[in-house]
């Protein structure tokens, strides 16, 4: 007879490595992330993504390299020798310059950065409270769900960007506090609810019983059954947030709510108020990269968003 | 049924009283100064105190949630610091707002899972790519800058509407027409959607009843021509249609500007999830069954079709008013959100809870209403509590 302890030590080694479990559900979703890049869409969106990305990393290297930088800083820069400004595409200045004499280009790829980095914030901060929260609401149930989920239903009312509109009206915010937030109020809000039924829908299956069985405890069950089951549906969902989160940022830019000076939201502000002062007759070449820019970035992220979810809800594929 | 009704009624409103006091303390915490301090510099010491006492700010926090509290669940909004009463500035505003948002959401309702139907029915090819990309286009566009296009290009260069690049929108009525009338442009307002809504109920209980009798309903082009000669005929037939032609002239360019705004997500979700539908077997067998292809496309895959279109919707409301801000600002429409950051920048906390009050009530009820509606359809969502959980 096998004392409690021996029998405790074969159980263990018998059950296979946690760590391993999640390193063979991250195998298999690297599969599947690699079919998204096969999906027109995706691949569309993925290229995409990697254009902004080196638009980031162009911007330190051509400020250190070719621009000068009295000339070409995104904020204070200011090219003497073409006065007056604004001027229209030339050879130094290929997207010109706008009213204040600055360099678009220049201010468009350190827009870039502003928008990734809000993004990413804000995807990170939402994916994680909602898996917290609608994890552990659609796992124990009961008086833990009925809490979390009012807080939900709560959250649910406030629209992110008019609460983050009066918030930038009373306190400075920069973009990390816009990522924060605008995280914090998604992912406690709708996405936290969406991860509720998703869990709930894993919860039934009949390998949750067994790891419970097999002596599994909640902890355990949600870290290495139900955590890898949710990861498809948060990758989506972070990509999504990404979308919602930088038109949050342009927006809130555009209005002036913002403390960081340069947005691609400030820069399509002062491209349509030319319009306003010198009656019919702008500056397209200092609105439109801006707009565009705004416009492929989120189109990109909702593509691959798009592709996840027809990959990872395989629901869509012919049945006949 | 009535259960889940009651059940979900209370759980809606004890949910919006939470959003209101979170709001509430939110405002009174994050606000850097008192009113007083801030907007009566002249004043004195003395007069500085009797100005606080008399608008109720010199006491603590907590004092002044119960007291609005208090009050707000007997009905009253309390009045503002310059003086007037709350309701009496939300009534002036309530009707400009939900002008533009009622019809604009209908609209893009309507057209946009219309538009998905189509799109998804015809398969693959050239109108599902175009459709498609037009409703990605519009969906991640930058709000502001489609809205200051279209004032451009329709409004100043082609001069098809009526658009204003300063001031107030409503500047721009007929100022001759208006002098003579006894009306207020609000009010008319508010004609103006109680009578399409009576109309809409009215071409509504028609069908149904034909429907009841098993006859055919009508085409589609004789309901409309129905509806716009009703809602044209009532109007002047109480006497208010030049009026009420004059403000639709001024709004029509804020109602296409919201509509185009919100009726990509709509698209894009209705034409999936038909999609999705048209997998189904039962498709295949009312195919089989040789039934007519447009029974097929609306009545088993449109109406099966239209569940997550539904709950995503419920998701969407806060952003169709964040649709509305942007509407307002650029385009000059003196609504509710102009009001409510004006009074942010005044510290007037009455008025802007005031306005928040509404706004988490037309959240609230929209989706009550699509709750409802949503368990009406679906009885499986009975059991549960939140239709959004079924996405």
């Amino acid at each position: 007879m096998a004392t409690e302890a021996q029998s405790q030590e074969i159980l263990r080694r018998r059950l296979p490595n946690r760590w391993g479990l999640l390193r063979a559900h991250w195998r298999r979703s690297r599969e599947q992330i690699k079919e998204v890049t096969r999906h027109p869409l995706g691949l569309i969106g993925t290229g995409l993504i990697v254009v902004f990305a080196l638009m980031v990393l162009a911007h330190p290297v051509l400020m250190n390299t070719v621009w000068d930088r009295k000339r070409f800083d995104p904020i204070v820069g200011f090219d003497a020798p073409l006065a007056p400004h604004p001027t229209s595409p030339t050879s130094i200045h290929p997207l010109g310059t706008d009213g204040f004499g600055r360099d678009v280009l220049s201010q468009l790829l350190a827009g870039t950065r502003i928008s990734f980095a809000v993004g990413l914030v804000a995807a990170v901060v939402a994916v994680t409270i909602s898996t917290l929260m609608g994890g552990s609401a659609g796992y124990f149930g009961g008086t833990v769900d009925a809490i979390l989920m009012g807080i939900a239903d709560v959250f649910v009312l406030l629209p992110a960007p008019i609460v983050l509109m009066i918030f930038g009206l009373l306190v400075k915010m920069n973009w990390l506090t816009v990522g924060l937030l605008y995280g914090v109020l998604t992912g406690l809000g709708s996405q936290a609810i969406v991860v509720k039924s998703h869990t709930l829908s894993i919860k039934v299956k009949p390998f949750i019983e067994a790891a419970r069985v097999a002596g599994g405890n909640n902890l355990h069950i949600l870290r290495v059954h139900i955590l890898p089951g949710l990861m498809p549906i948060m990758l989506v969902h972070a990509f999504f947030t990404v979308v919602g989160a930088v038109l949050t940022e342009s927006l809130l830019s555009f209005f002036s709510r913002t403390t960081h000076y340069l947005s691609w939201g400030s820069m399509i502000w002062l491209g349509q108020e030319t319009f306003r002062w010198f009656d019919l007759s702008g500056q397209w070449h200092a609105i439109a990269p801006p707009a565009l820019a705004v416009m492929l970035f989120c189109s990109a992220f909702y593509l691959v968003g798009r592709a996840l979810d027809d990959v990872f809800n395989p629901s869509l594929k012919k049945r006949r | 049924m009535t259960k889940y009704l009651i059940k979900r009624t209370i759980s809606s409103i004890i949910s919006l009283f939470l959003f209101l006091t979170f709001m509430f303390f939110v405002m009174q915490i994050m606000i850097p100064t008192d009113f007083t301090t801030q907007f009566s510099l002249i004043l004195n010491r003395q007069q500085r105190e009797q100005l606080k006492q008399e608008l109720g700010i010199d006491r603590p926090l907590w004092e002044r949630y119960l007291d609005w509290a208090n009050r707000l669940l007997r009905g009253s909004l309390g009045t503002s610091f310059y003086g007037y009463p709350v309701v009496n500035e939300l009534k002036r505003l309530i009707p400009k707002t939900l002008l533009i948002f009622l019809s604009g959401t209908t609209a893009s309702f309507f057209f946009g899972q219309w538009l998905g139907k189509k799109a998804a029915w015809k398969g693959p090819g050239w109108f599902s790519n175009l459709t498609t990309f037009a409703s990605i286009t519009l969906y991640t566009s930058f709000p502001p800058l489609l809205a200051f296009l279209l004032t451009y290009f329709l409004g100043r260069r082609v001069n098809l509407f009526r658009a204003m690049f300063r001031g107030n929108a409503l500047q721009r009525l007929d100022r001759l027409l208006w002098a003579r009338a006894s009306l207020q442009p609000e009010q008319v307002m508010t004609y103006m959607m109680l009578t399409t809504a009576t109309v809409l109920g009215f071409l509504t209980l028609v069908n149904w009843s034909r429907k009841r009798r098993r006859e055919p309903t009508l085409p589609l082009w004789q309901q409309l021509l129905f509806f716009v000669l009703g809602t044209l005929g009532i109007w002047f037939l109480f006497g208010f249609g030049r009026l009420a032609l004059d403000i639709l002239q001024l709004s029509i360019l804020p109602i296409l500007v919201f509509t185009l705004l919100s009726f990509g997500e709509t698209m894009l979700i209705m034409r999936t999830s038909m999609q999705d539908t048209l997998q189904e077997y039962y498709i295949t067998t009312a195919e089989a069954k040789g039934l007519p292809e447009k029974t097929i496309r609306d009545k088993h895959a449109a109406r099966n079709a239209l569940f997550p279109v539904l709950s995503r919707l419920v998701i969407s409301i806060p952003y169709l008013l964040t649709g509305m801000v942007i509407v307002e600002d650029v385009l000059h429409w003196p609504g509710m959100s102009q009001a409510l950051f004006e009074s942010m920048y005044n510290q007037d906390v009455p008025v802007v809870m005031g306005a928040l009050v509404i706004v988490g009530i037309v959240c609230t009820v929209t989706r009550l209403v699509l709750d409802i509606l949503y368990a009406y359809l679906d009885p499986r969502i009975r059991y549960t509590t939140r239709s959004l959980e079924a996405i």
